[in-house]
């Protein structure tokens, strides 16, 4: 009899490990208490890891990779969120990866945290406005109120009172990266 | 035909048993005492509630199988203990150990009191490789963490290792000329680190031994032994040496010899000093009593000591289960019922309305016929459009003179 091979033609992916119904369907009581990983969020230096809480499965789709409900409590770069996180659309995708229980303590212990993004208050008009405020109010640098919209995933709120904001939104062309500094010689 | 009227006809006898005749009695028929406020079944677990509702011959396989692919899977427990025995009832040792060996598929996962019974029961009915696929089971998911288990998997192993044979499946078969090429469309192609020869089933059960052969504690020779053909199985041979090296005086004349006939038998590469090693270790080994001898010693010793905490802990587990399932098969009729009601309510509005309109007429008749009688018959006058004028060639025409004699 002939041998056959199989040639997959799909779309490649960046993609390494396993589905997520391969994970939890693979471990007693669905791993309830296992952390999870998913391996194209490890390009942070902060931890990002799921740690399974509830497990509700769904009717098998034919034709289709499986899909399942998993209620998580998500860390994600070290910020734990306050409230537990359902992963179903994306549960599909072969990026999940168990961490071995003898491995834990390596992302439970790592306990660096991504830096909230503190926004300014104000900041300065626009050239042409500018110019046009200075004359009529006479102030010679009118400053514009920012107006920011704080919801629960965001890392970025406004500074407080007495608090020196992180970021600094200058009107510009700016300056070139030390890396292509050269490409600007002569030229400012 | 189904496969379990072919199996029932030649029960299994079991003669033999490591276990006290309350344990078996409890594997075998449940446990009564604890059964007493639970309504379903004891011996099997009935799960026609959930796969099956039209009550059709279904194997337990195939019932497992419909229910990991239902929403219903994470709601549903299943007890090992009783399935287990359940799956020897109705299949073969080997399909029981496939199932045990693919939860994702069937959804039944080993515990200890099932381990024990399966090992016992393999064990003394010569199904040796499919004990040390158990045991390899045990010893990957951390269940070998007490020294009966401990000693009855060591003992699986070395009735595998001591009569062993290459795997079918483990034989690499050469690329063959003119292959005939499938394309397959798949909507994502996966990316698999693992390399297809290192999960071969040699390869698989050598790991688990290496792995329960590291351990410490009294069964600390014993488990030196198996480690030693564990790394020889895995093909890891600078490690045997290493391990042979330093490790010399624990090992047993049956092992050494054993571990020569699989180096010999696998055709390991670089394996010459390795034999040569082994050859001069047998020479010079003290140890020549039957290493089968101490398995057993140490099994029915262990066995003394840890079977009332594993009736215990069973009870517990049996208890709990109960509860479960005894809450998912409520529920699965609460939702049962509330779909019949629902049609049932269905139906009744389609009888009415039917019934409805066919009394439409009678409790209109009156008002029919009072239309009736209103009703005019007007006929319209009769319109033949617009009066035409006589064309010219007509207004001198005179008609013909008529006699009355024709």
């Amino acid at each position: 009899m002939a041998q056959k091979v199989i040639k997959y033609i799909g779309r490649t992916t960046d993609f390494r490990g396993n589905t997520l119904w391969e994970l939890v369907s693979n471990l007693p009581n669905w791993g309830v208490g296992r952390l999870l990983i998913r391996n194209m969020f490890q390009r942070y230096p902060e931890p990002c890891y799921m740690r399974i809480l509830k497990v509700q499965s769904v009717d098998e789709q034919p034709g289709e990779i499986r899909k399942v409900r998993v209620t998580v409590e998500k860390t994600w770069r070290g910020v734990t969120q306050p409230k537990p996180v359902e992963i179903y659309s994306t549960s599909y995708k072969a990026d999940y990866e168990l961490v071995p229980q003898d491995q834990e303590a390596k992302y439970l212990n790592n306990k660096k945290k991504v830096e909230p993004v503190i926004l300014p208050t104000k900041i300065e008009l626009p050239p042409l406005l500018r110019e046009l405020v200075s004359e009529e109010t006479g102030n010679p640098n009118p400053q514009m109120k920012v107006h920011y919209k704080l919801t629960d995933n965001k890392m970025a709120r406004l500074a407080k009172d007495g608090e020196k904001p992180t970021v600094n939104f200058a009107l510009g062309v700016g300056q070139p990266k030390p890396v292509s500094a050269k490409l600007y010689e002569g030229l400012l | 035909m189904l496969r379990s009227r072919i199996s029932c006809a030649l029960p299994p006898r079991r003669l033999v048993s490591y276990f006290s005749a309350e344990f078996n009695k409890v594997a075998h028929e449940g446990p009564a005492k604890f059964a007493a406020g639970s309504s379903h079944a004891v011996t099997s677990v009935d799960l026609d509630v959930f796969v099956n509702p039209d009550n059709r011959p279904m194997d337990l396989v195939d019932r497992l199988l419909k229910l990991r692919k239902q929403k219903e899977a994470s709601l549903v427990p299943l007890i090992p203990s009783v399935l287990v025995k359940q799956l020897l009832d109705s299949t073969n040792p080997q399909e029981t150990i496939s199932v045990l060996r693919n939860p994702i598929q069937y959804g039944l996962f080993v515990d200890q009191f099932s381990g024990c019974f399966l090992l016992d029961f393999l064990l003394h009915n010569g199904h040796a490789v499919e004990s040390a696929q158990l045991a390899t089971i045990l010893v990957d998911r951390n269940l070998c963490n007490n020294e009966l288990l401990e000693s009855l998997a060591l003992q699986s192993f070395w009735s595998f290792a001591k009569e062993f044979k290459p795997f079918e499946s483990s034989q690499v078969q050469p690329p063959a000329k003119n292959v005939e090429v499938e394309k397959v469309r798949v909507k994502f192609i996966r990316n698999y680190p693992d390399d297809a020869s290192e999960n071969t089933e040699e390869k698989k059960l050598g790991r688990a031994m290496v792995r329960l052969g590291s351990g410490e504690g009294s069964l600390k020779e014993l488990k030196q032994n198996v480690a030693l053909l564990g790394y020889v199985l895995t093909g890891q041979v600078p490690e045997a040496s290493s391990f042979l090296a330093s490790n010399s005086a624990a090992l047993h004349k049956e092992t050494l010899l054993a571990a020569q006939s699989i180096v010999e038998s696998l055709k390991l590469e670089g394996s010459e000093e390795l034999l040569k090693s082994l050859q001069e270790a047998v020479e010079k080994s003290s140890k020549s009593n039957a290493i089968q001898s101490l398995l057993e010693n140490s099994v029915k010793a262990n066995v003394q000591k840890f079977e009332p905490k594993l009736l215990a802990d069973y009870g517990e587990s049996y208890q709990e289960w109960a509860k479960k399932f005894e809450a998912a098969v409520q529920r699965q009729l609460d939702s049962q019922s509330v779909e019949e009601r629902k049609a049932t309510i269905q139906k009744t509005l389609s009888e009415l309305e039917a019934k409805r309109q066919n009394l439409w007429f009678f409790e209109n008749r009156d008002d029919i016929d009072i239309q009736i009688y209103k009703k005019k018959v007007y006929y319209p006058k009769r319109w033949f459009g617009k009066k035409k004028k006589p064309k010219a060639a007509d207004t001198f025409y005179v008609p013909p003179t008529i006699t009355h004699n024709g």
